[in-house]
């Protein structure tokens, strides 16, 4: 068993990491979950398929849940280090959670990462832009309105 | 309409847009779910699971896996003090002692130091099995009296005739919740020989109630305490790792985490059960409804657990939300090897209110009349007599509502350049502009709200006042549906000042009841008007006493006592002089009494809600392919306390029963499931979402404070039968089965298309539609059945 076992190195909000005894087959999610601590970064289906686990990896959003730990070279960016440090929100979050109704909200971190990049590249963006964008990160208690709404209000310049 | 669903923190009171008070954590990340939670010297815990929907378990041998490195515990149904559960039957064993019953039921389970450790010594466990065949067909558990439950009533004169008669039979698929937040949480022990259980729920005494009856342990030894759950509808109700958490802490003493990964979700948990149901009305030839008939199956699984009211109310609601003097509905509760079945928001109700919804779109074009207008002739009022024998003595504006429904902005024309996402197939679809068809059509629908056929439905608050703040005290499950929000406006207004919260939900506390049968909003947010209005006496009188105003002329206004009239005295906090003030209430809905064998006058269900909904929808007949694009929601909710979330509620809980119409279904081959992730089993994304415009009606539900009425499973009811009137409006077929999957749409011979108002119809193609509802060929849900003798077949 030992020999399944690896070190990684690895960059997340700015801080350097050494993790000792990672299994060689862990996911960058499992990672910075259960070794790092940073469960900002939710765990859901596992497959890349919901977008609940999204991280940026030099400002680009990915399935960490698909991402191997061992493969992933360049700076992590989660929810822990996106939100500001002293405890307020950024513009698309205040957005995200005044357009209307959060509900579980266990989407709300993957969903905040994965809308930063989309705005990012889409300013003043349409809402067919925000559906077809965004459509990989899921919500299963809203319709999805108050999230395209809080987006695309983001996206304004 | 309400317009202002921005949220606002720093809101106050009932009717405004008060933001949750976890709304920024949970955008931070901060916000602990389950999943997240960890505790020092923490063990993993994991589950060996079936293979096979049926077989003897000849030999298990755990001790590979006790043997290994790094396992501290390996326990078998021998271990378990009494192996059965269950939240209403306690039918479902804990582990499987001898026999096997679906593919996923728990044999065995594991403690290890890491989760790959801990799969690995499932992995190690012995389990040789002798398969027995399964029981796989609804329709023959119904033959070999595989019944949990069967319910036969009539009402008024069963056998009148109408002059006009439709029938059909129509199918709903198994449903997955498919909440994000995993299935998880912490077992520890407590140290005094009991046990500490946190983790997702929907009711903490239920949970604690049946830990403790298969551990042999007195209550009080178990504390279950909910954490952070992410999505629950209905799906935490049944229990999953909990008592096998509780074990393994008690032979570790360490606390054991359990983690179901999204597969073992799908295998473990229970699903929507599937249904066939007949249904055929009696109708005059100017469209006045005079008799409903029905058979309504449930398949339900291998164990009954908490199965019986699902038939119960699907059976006396069938009639949805119209007022019919005669009836004779039947309904059965079977069992089958397809794995667990259980509540999902709506429970039991989604079902027969397709079915008769689909059956009512049929009877229009049968009438050659407007389906809206068949519904506003037979709409339901005040007064009217369900065809349970239930006077309907609350608001049922089920008229109102349909012609609110037919308002409301329309949505714009296809453009002639619509691309992408804007036609039926997304982002990269084949459908040109010209392809697509588009129609509308209507629904209306009702549900009980609270659970019924006497099921105790109560709810118990603190409520305290100390230096101007009060805390709400409630074991009611916070689930993402938004109660604790609600339950501090509802203080803030009937104590008058701005600062109140509320705490964690433990079993430590008073029953708070369960997060079920949209019913804590008008039960626990009941109970906590009561205890706040208890304090606010208190402390007037306390005033009184103190300040020498007469009780009768005080009041609290804005954080601040005053006279009647408005004057301001002082603050609520200097007049409290740092004291305390009180009150526990407990909130108690009306008896109810089981479907049958009722006296007069005792109510079966303790209220119901009403809605009517407009749908828009483009359909490229060709391929199938089906863009929803806008839905109007009108619905009577008593009292609007958030705005913003009883329209994200809505709107939420429609869009998971588009989900239902359009694309989700769980199903089984052979009794195996045969999609175990997202990419597989579809639940709707952005795209999917239409436009949904939400619409309030408010007439006061009567004994409840503030007139509040639950709101948040009928979306889910009214989502498939508003998509499908409109689907079959613009395709002219009867799709009697759903999800409506582009090979039941795509008509590769269609007839000519309808135009303008529906016609009368046809023809043979709806009766051999209807005939195709009891076999699409390749689909393993409705796998063919030969017309036997039987209940079905009369």
């Amino acid at each position: 068993m030992d020999d399944e076992r690896i070190s990684l190195n690895l960059q997340v909000n700015g801080t350097a990491y050494h993790v000792d005894d990672a299994w060689y087959f862990e996911t960058l999610l499992s990672v910075l979950r259960y070794r790092l601590g940073l469960t900002g970064t939710k765990q859901s289906c596992e497959t890349g398929s919901c977008g609940a686990c999204t991280v940026l990896l030099d400002g680009r959003p990915i399935n960490s849940c698909v991402a191997l730990a061992a493969d992933v070279q360049g700076n992590v960016t989660t929810i822990e280090g996106y939100s500001p440090a002293d405890g307020s929100l950024t513009p698309l979050q205040e957005a995200l959670v005044a357009a209307g109704d959060v509900q579980c909200g266990y989407c709300l971190p993957g969903m905040v990462l994965a809308g930063s990049a989309f705005i990012a590249d889409h300013p003043n963006a349409t809402d067919d832009e925000v559906r077809e964008g965004m459509c990989g990160n899921l919500c299963r208690c809203t319709a999805y309105g108050s999230l395209i709404t809080g987006i695309r209000e983001a996206s304004k310049r | 309409m309400r317009n202002d669903l921005r949220t606002d923190p720093g809101a106050v009171g009932i009717g405004t847009s008060r933001r949750r008070p976890d709304a920024a954590a949970k955008a931070r990340g901060e916000f602990e779910f389950a999943p997240d939670a960890a505790e020092p010297g923490m063990l993993w815990g994991a589950t060996l699971r079936s293979v096979h929907p049926h077989a003897r378990l000849v030999r298990v041998d755990l001790n590979p896996a006790k043997a290994m490195p790094g396992v501290h515990a390996v326990l078998g149904g021998w271990d378990v003090p009494d192996n059965r559960y269950g939240a209403i039957n306690r039918d479902t064993p804990v582990l499987a002692d001898d026999i096997v019953n679906y593919v996923g039921e728990p044999i065995a389970i594991v403690a290890a130091d890491d989760p790959e450790i801990a799969r690995r010594a499932l992995d190690a466990i012995v389990v040789e099995y002798e398969v027995l065949d399964p029981l796989i067909d609804m329709m023959r558990a119904l033959e070999d009296g595989h019944v949990y439950r069967h319910v036969d009533y009539t009402h008024g004169d069963p056998t009148v005739v109408g002059d006009v008669q439709v029938e059909g039979v129509y199918t709903t698929p198994r449903q997955d919740h498919s909440y994000l937040g995993l299935d998880s949480g912490i077992a520890k022990p407590d140290g005094r020989g009991g046990v500490i259980i946190t983790g997702a729920t929907q009711w903490v005494h239920s949970d604690r109630a049946q830990v403790a009856a298969s551990l042999g342990l007195p209550p009080e030894r178990v504390l279950v305490i909910n954490s952070g759950v992410g999505g629950s509808f209905g799906g935490r109700f049944v229990l999953s790792w909990q008592i096998h958490g509780a074990l393994l802490a008690l032979h570790t003493e360490r606390p054991v985490k359990f983690l179901y990964s999204r597969e073992e979700a799908f295998l473990a948990r229970y699903h929507r059960h599937p249904t066939r149901i007949w249904v055929r009305h009696h109708a005059t030839k100017d469209g006045k409804i005079v008799k409903i008939e029905g058979k309504v199956i449930h398949e339900d699984g291998p164990y009954s657990n908490t199965n019986g009211p699902g038939i119960g109310n699907g059976s006396s609601l069938l009639q949805g939300p119209y007022n019919i003097p005669n009836a004779h509905i039947e309904g059965w509760s079977v069992g089958t090897n397809n794995g667990m079945c259980g509540s999902l928001r709506g429970f039991g109700v989604v079902e027969p209110m397709y079915a008769s919804e689909s059956n009512l779109d049929a009877l229009a074009r049968a009438l050659g009349m407007d389906g809206a207008e068949l519904r506003r002739r037979n709409a339901m009022k005040e007064g009217d007599t369900w065809t349970f024998d239930q006077v309907m003595d609350s608001p049922a504006p089920v008229r109102e509502l349909i012609d609110a429904s037919g308002q409301g902005a329309q949505p714009a024309p296809l453009a002639d350049t619509a691309s992408g996402i804007g036609l039926p197939g997304g982002i990269a679809t084949p459908t040109r502009p010209r392809d697509v068809v588009r129609a509308t059509g209507t629904s209306s629908v009702a549900k009980n709200v609270c659970l019924s056929e006497g099921a105790p439905v109560n709810s118990t608050a603190l409520v305290t006042l100390r230096d101007g703040a009060a805390v709400i005290e409630c074991a009611a499950a916070e689930v993402g549906q938004g109660f604790k929000t609600i339950a501090e406006q509802i203080v803030q207004t009937t104590l008058g000042i701005s600062r109140v919260t509320i705490t964690g939900s433990d079993s430590g506390m008073a029953d708070g009841s369960t997060t079920d049968g949209q019913l804590q909003t008008m039960t626990s947010g009941g109970a906590v008007a009561m205890a706040a209005a208890t304090v606010k006496e208190r402390f007037l009188r306390f005033v009184s006493r103190e300040y020498g105003h007469d009780e009768k002329d005080l009041d609290i206004r804005d954080d601040h006592v005053v006279l009647k009239d408005g004057t301001r005295l002082m603050t609520v906090s200097d007049a409290g002089m740092h004291l305390v003030f009180q009150a526990t209430e407990r909130f108690a809905q009306r008896q109810t009494w089981e479907l049958e064998g009722r006296q007069p006058g005792q109510p079966m269900h303790v209220t119901f809600n009403f809605s009517a909904t407009r749908c828009t929808v483009d359909v490229d007949r060709e391929l199938g392919l089906v863009r929803v694009v806008h839905m109007n929601v009108v619905q009577d909710v008593g009292r609007t306390v958030n705005p913003a979330q009883a329209t994200g509620q809505i709107a939420g809980g429609v869009l998971m029963g588009l989900g239902l119409a359009l694309m989700e279904e769980f199903p089984y081959v052979d009794g195996v499931p045969t999609r175990r992730t997202w990419d597989e089993y579809l639940v709707p994304t952005m795209i999917d979402a239409p436009p949904i415009d939400v619409a309030f009606l408010e007439y006061p539900e009567p004994r409840i404070p503030y007139g509040m009425r639950g709101i948040a499973e009928l979306p889910h009811v009214q989502g498939p039968p508003a998509v499908m009137a409109a689907l079959r409006a613009a395709t002219g077929l009867p799709l009697p089965c759903i999800p409506a999957t582009p090979e039941k749409v795509a008509d590769l011979h269609p007839d000519p298309l309808p135009t303008g108002a529906p016609t009368a119809p046809s023809n043979k193609r709806i009766r051999e539609n209807v005939e195709s509802a009891r076999a699409v060929p390749g689909d393993p849900m409705h796998d063919p059945v030969s017309p036997r003798k039987g209940p079905w077949n009369p």
